[in-house]
């Protein structure tokens, strides 16, 4: 059959639709779409319970007590840098985070369902939601970070402007591993116990309840180095020099020199960049496949 | 010179739309890595073929078609849902979809926030759906409820909320999938209103529906879809006698004989 559409009509009508996509054609929706999704969900769950905040914090803070009386005064795990509990608290603190982004994340697209696959919906706000939420969590869990820093003797300095900063490249780092467990989750369901597992392995793998020091000491300044390829271990390290102490390695100290945070930027880089492009590609056909 | 002819406020140039289904769908990576080499095997439906029409502006445009005709794939196609296969699908205006009422609803949430949600859903900014939120609940006569959490409201109540917050999308272009068949009788006749008063108002309307009677009373045009193609189009009274025929066919009868067989049968396990 000929096409219906002549030449004039198809000045007139301007560009066919595009179908389904990651971001949409409205950027002010989709940004709309993330914050809305974002505040409400954060909002069902501060202010589900009368003490929201007391158990938004009670679960890292429980889980850095049974951790800082087991390494600390049992194994004696601490290293030469100073404040060692709230450094352990701060590992915990975003390592929750991070697991929070990425295991929210996975089964994201199917949770919201009905808005992939009855109304016409960027694809893109789905995870981002997710990570922003998880974000303004962060934001709450950080606090007693601070506090208990100030208590233990600790005092603000100049280098606590780098969090925006670190709080960015984590976002992103979030950002990037919830695209892609997102979109393979459509395909492949078992990606959920999978991460399960890798995220356990992350945690020993990652300075969380040692320090840095402690690995140089025992494994040499090499294992340190090679920590330092794991771009949250990186993030976790600067963090802890800004915020805590200097006494603990700027993340280009344990990395072995500046020019090598070239390699987790790289690897966070290169996260982000497949995460967008399994989503994007995926993103078609989410409402088909699920 | 002849006078440009008018542009239509969706043109679809021929569309289809396939969906595979896997024999056995492989689900995991775990399956991907114990069989490597089994290609799984696909089946064809094909959903829409070569499927083209024009909806003038301003006109009430029925699509009607049997069960699995693909008259809702078509919809989603034209919602942005679906990604079509081959042909083009032109929209003129700002288009609003409700293929079902309460899309996006947070049940733990009361009226006054699932309407901000919903409105951004829509596209609607947050000042732009306060402004309108004393309307929304005006005609939903919901405003002894706005602060209760809606798993309280009873399913009419819901209804009445989720259609409120539909019309108050002033778009150029809605597509609407039978969502007319809710509320009760009172409820029905205002929402019958509502769609006279889009009419009048100039707003191109797709709608998707079994409903002859509905086709009758509102469309000015139709398309009847059989088997992902067009059998009928223009005329609404043609196309609903077609649809009468076709719904009463004898090859309709033996497919309705063979439902009641394979509903008996499982009812004897």
């Amino acid at each position: 059959m000929a096409s219906i559409v002549t030449p004039e009509l198809e000045a007139a009508l301007g560009q066919p639709i595009k179908g389904p996509s990651a971001l949409g054609s409205d950027p002010r929706r989709l940004f709309r779409l993330i914050w809305t999704l974002a505040v409400t969900d954060f909002k069902l769950k501060f202010f589900g319970s009368v003490l929201g905040y007391l158990w938004q914090i009670m679960q890292p803070l429980m889980l850095f007590g049974v951790l800082y009386v087991v390494f600390s005064l049992v194994l004696n795990f601490t290293g030469t840098e100073e404040y060692y509990p709230v450094a352990i608290l701060l590992g915990i603190v975003m390592f929750g985070s991070i697991s929070e982004m990425t295991q929210g994340s996975i089964r994201s697209v199917g949770a919201r369902e009905p808005l992939v696959r009855k109304i016409e919906f960027p694809r893109f706000a789905i995870p981002a939601a997710q990570v922003l939420q998880s974000m303004f969590n962060f934001g709450l869990n950080i606090i007693p970070v601070f506090v208990f820093l100030i208590l233990a003797g600790g005092s603000p300095r100049w280098t606590w402007l780098e969090l925006p900063v670190i709080a960015a490249l984590f976002a992103a780092l979030g950002l990037g591993l919830a695209m892609l467990l997102s979109a393979l989750w459509v395909r492949y369901r078992d990606v959920e116990p999978i991460w399960t597992v890798v995220l356990q392995g992350s945690f020993y793998i990652s300075p969380i309840i040692f320090t840095i020091s402690l690995v140089q000491e025992k494994g040499g300044t090499r294992a340190g180095e090679l920590m330092m390829l794991n771009p949250f271990a990186a993030l976790l390290q600067q963090a802890r020099h800004a915020i805590i102490d200097p006494s603990h390695q700027s993340a280009a100290a344990a990395a072995g020199g500046t020019w090598k945070l070239i390699f987790p930027l790289a690897i966070l880089a290169a996260i982000v960049a497949l995460g967008s492009w399994i989503f994007t590609r995926m993103a078609p056909v989410i409402a088909e496949e699920l | 010179m002849v006078a440009p002819p008018a542009t239509p406020a969706v043109l679809v140039d021929g569309v289809s739309k396939s969906f595979m289904i896997p024999h056995e769908a492989m689900h995991t990576f775990k399956e991907r890595a114990v069989h490597p080499f089994r290609r799984t095997t696909h089946e064809q439906m094909n959903a829409l073929q070569d499927v083209s029409f024009a909806v003038p502006q301003g006109s009430f445009f029925g699509i009607v078609g049997r069960n699995g005709s693909g008259k809702s794939t078509m919809l989603k196609c034209l919602a942005g849902i679906y990604r079509t296969d081959r042909g083009r699908i032109f929209v003129n205006g700002r288009m609003s979809t409700f293929i079902e009422l309460g899309v996006g609803f947070n049940m733990d949430l009361a009226a006054r926030d699932n309407v901000l949600l919903n409105a951004a859903m829509m596209g609607l900014s947050t000042k732009e759906a306060k402004h309108r939120f004393d309307s929304i609940i005006d005609f939903a006569e919901l405003h002894e409820f706005v602060d209760l959490k809606i798993k309280n409201y009873s399913s009419g109540m819901l209804v009445r909320l989720a259609f409120s917050v539909m019309i108050q999308v002033d778009a150029d272009i809605l597509l609407i999938d039978e969502v007319l068949a809710v509320g009760d009788a009172a409820f029905q006749e205002k929402c019958q209103d509502e769609f006279r008063r889009i009419k009048s108002q100039n707003a191109t309307v797709l709608f998707v529906t079994h409903a002859m009677d509905a086709v009758n009373e509102f469309c000015d045009e139709a398309i009847l879809v059989e088997r992902g193609q067009i059998v009928e189009a223009g005329d609404v009274g043609k196309v609903s006698a077609r649809y009468t025929e076709l719904n009463f066919s004898p090859e309709a009868r033996a497919q309705i004989a063979t439902d009641r067989a394979i509903a008996d049968a499982a009812q004897v396990f």
